[in-house]
């Protein structure tokens, strides 16, 4: 059975996302819904728009995290809010990633992510072959 | 750790610390230190080239990312360093003061209605985008030229400019040094509040404690009314900070750092040189935005009879910034995180207005609770780096705060103390209520005590809009 997902810790000033998948594409999928849905519940999200990103990274630490600020960086520059993750094609260092989701304007947002961290933050495969992430964000 | 006195405790250098971590608080607030990884960051900043004198913690420090949230460091100006993670995402977030000649009886009846048109008239949140619509080649302008462009662009007045820190604009600024994806975040964002922590509140004098520094600020009587602006560069920072912590993460990436959020340059490199520049850029957007928030305000009030010139900035402060300064007899990269600058009366770095006084402090409490006007006394630049705490600091987290407050009561709380609040989503603004924040009053005193300010005047909040 497929296992994966994410939780909120405890974290003072910002937040901190702990996430777990049985792959790597998985792992990018939750660790985008954790981040997201501290701005907005993504259920609520209309799957109105898709839009593509590429993004570079040269191992799988440098992928995640750039993925994640890419999904920020959309919101304010191309107000494009994130739903879901529909398709990773990771090849040589590059991933394309399919969303979709919706203009920012038609919603009412409860929070801000400001930026991804490095504080505390890592990739790691498990002996089992299972993949843990945590990331801290900035709030 | 030992304790100095009532108000500062030290912990000597051990292993490869190479200056003492200063902590200002009282045993209560070092308990709320000691629960989270604030001390360990101040203690991973004290290893750090170049620093001198002491890694600072004052009393509202909390845990952040490289540095603590209320900390203070300096590094030698040629031999020492400059980093992002001493600085912080959200490049000169910061506090401007307005003062208007009313009491608040004056306008009372039309409270509600002011209420109503700076939330409507101010983008607040995340989604909405600003009324002002930039070119690429404004927005460089702004990045170079800060505050003054928006007062030059018919949004101000010379007076706002020379009321604020670095009058809205710190020189060297080159825009080529910040990226195109941090332009594309802010194009659309100058005169935003943005969410999270940032505030407009609308508040009256409660109490002053200095009359002469007060008036000399502006602030005349009991009951004035006063605004309070708090909000910073925006996602246009916050790229500039991640971007240049992805640039230095680059060559190298085993640093032997303990945090990889407090990865520098070093000051004589070009990188170094690169960064401050870029900062010294998304600060200018930072004072930019806060002055066409301003023209925002000045324009909701005209429809209530309220004259330009009867809205007078006060200060406007930065809290996430680097300086050069000189401090100890030494030309330093002063950081400060979540601090504000307090220099004292007759500092030659202070303009001619507030040589005799000092700038003003701005402290902001939290929503229900009161703001600060002090000045620096002589012990912040013997003890503090010319610095002071910037409010009342966060004790629960966001997470908890969300789990345990309840809206209905948050809402009747507020009503009580005769505060309204506006919001996007009060969900989202539970975790500023005044509960997940350490006591300002307490956050103050300390400061006082450890001769680093003076306390001019106190307000409260009456309306308060939230990110």
């Amino acid at each position: 059975m497929k296992d994966s997902g994410y939780k909120y810790l405890e974290q003072t000033a910002d937040a901190r996302i702990f996430v777990w998948a049985d792959d790597f594409i998985s792992l990018l999928k939750e660790a985008a819904q954790g981040v997201i849905n501290l701005i907005i519940d993504t259920k609520k999200i209309e799957p109105k728009a898709e839009i593509d990103i590429e993004i570079e990274g040269k191992d799988n630490e440098e992928i995640l995290f750039n993925l994640l600020s890419e999904i920020l960086y959309i919101i304010d520059s191309k107000s494009f809010i994130m739903k879901e993750i529909t398709m990773i094609d990771i090849n040589n260092g590059t991933a394309i990633i399919h969303l979709i989701g919706d203009n920012t304007e038609n919603y009412v947002f409860q929070g801000e992510v400001k930026a991804i961290t490095y504080h505390d933050f890592f990739v790691e495969r498990t002996l089992k072959g299972n993949y843990t992430s945590q990331v801290v964000v900035d709030l | 750790m030992k304790q100095i006195n009532q108000a500062e405790y030290r912990i000597e250098p051990y292993g490869d610390m190479r200056v003492p971590v200063n902590i200002f608080a009282n045993k209560n607030l070092l308990q709320n230190m000691e629960k989270d990884k604030a001390i360990e960051q101040a203690i991973n900043v004290s290893t750090l080239p170049g620093i001198i004198y002491a890694s600072l913690m004052l009393p509202d420090a909390h845990q952040g990312y490289g540095f603590p949230i209320g900390g203070v460091a300096a590094f030698d100006y040629h031999d020492g360093i400059i980093t992002p993670g001493g600085i912080g995402f959200d490049i000169n977030c910061g506090i401007r003061l307005i003062g208007l000649n009313m009491e608040i009886d004056d306008i009372k009846k039309d409270l509600k209605m002011i209420h109503s048109e700076f939330f409507r008239q101010i983008p607040v949140g995340l989604g909405p985008k600003s009324s002002i619509n930039l070119s690429k080649s404004d927005l460089n302008d702004i990045l170079t030229e800060g505050a003054r462009w928006v007062v030059k662009n018919g949004m101000g007045l010379k007076e706002d400019l020379e009321n604020s820190e670095e009058n809205g604009c710190m020189e060297g600024a080159d825009s080529r040094n910040v990226s195109e994806r941090a332009k594309d975040r802010g194009i659309n964002q100058l005169g935003t509040l943005g969410a999270g922590n940032h505030f407009i509140e609308l508040q009256k004098v409660e109490e002053i404690f200095d009359t002469n520094i007060a008036s000399s600020f502006g602030i005349v009587k009991k009951n004035q009314v006063t605004i309070s602006i708090h909000t910073g560069s925006r996602g246009l920072g916050h790229e500039v900070c991640s971007d240049y912590l992805r640039i230095l993460q680059k060559p190298g990436k085993k640093t032997g750092l303990k945090d990889g959020n407090l990865i520098y340059a070093e000051s004589k490199s070009l990188l170094a040189k690169e960064y401050f520049s870029a900062m010294k850029a998304s600060a200018n957007f930072a004072w930019a935005n806060r002055q066409a928030i301003t023209h925002f305000i000045r324009k909701v009030l005209g429809n209530f009879q309220i004259k330009e010139n009867e809205i007078k900035v006060i200060y406007d402060i930065a809290h996430n910034i680097a300086k050069i300064e000189k401090h100890f007899g030494r030309k330093v990269f002063v950081h400060r995180k979540g601090a504000t600058r307090a220099l004292p009366a007759f500092h030659e770095d202070l303009p001619i207005q507030f040589r005799e006084t000092g700038h003003p402090v701005l402290m902001p409490g939290s929503m229900g609770t009161s703001s600060y006007i002090l000045v620096g006394v002589e012990g912040s630049l013997r003890k503090s780096i010319g610095s002071c705490a910037h409010g009342a600091g966060r004790l629960m987290s966001r997470k908890r705060a969300k789990q345990t407050i309840n809206q209905n009561k948050l809402v009747n709380e507020l009503k009580q103390k005769g505060i309204e609040l506006k919001t996007p989503s009060l969900k989202g603004t539970l975790d500023e209520a005044p509960e997940a924040y350490k006591d300002i009053e307490e956050v103050v005193e300390i400061c006082i005590l450890a001769g680093l300010v003076k306390p001019v005047a106190r307000m409260m909040p009456v309306l308060v809009i939230k990110g």
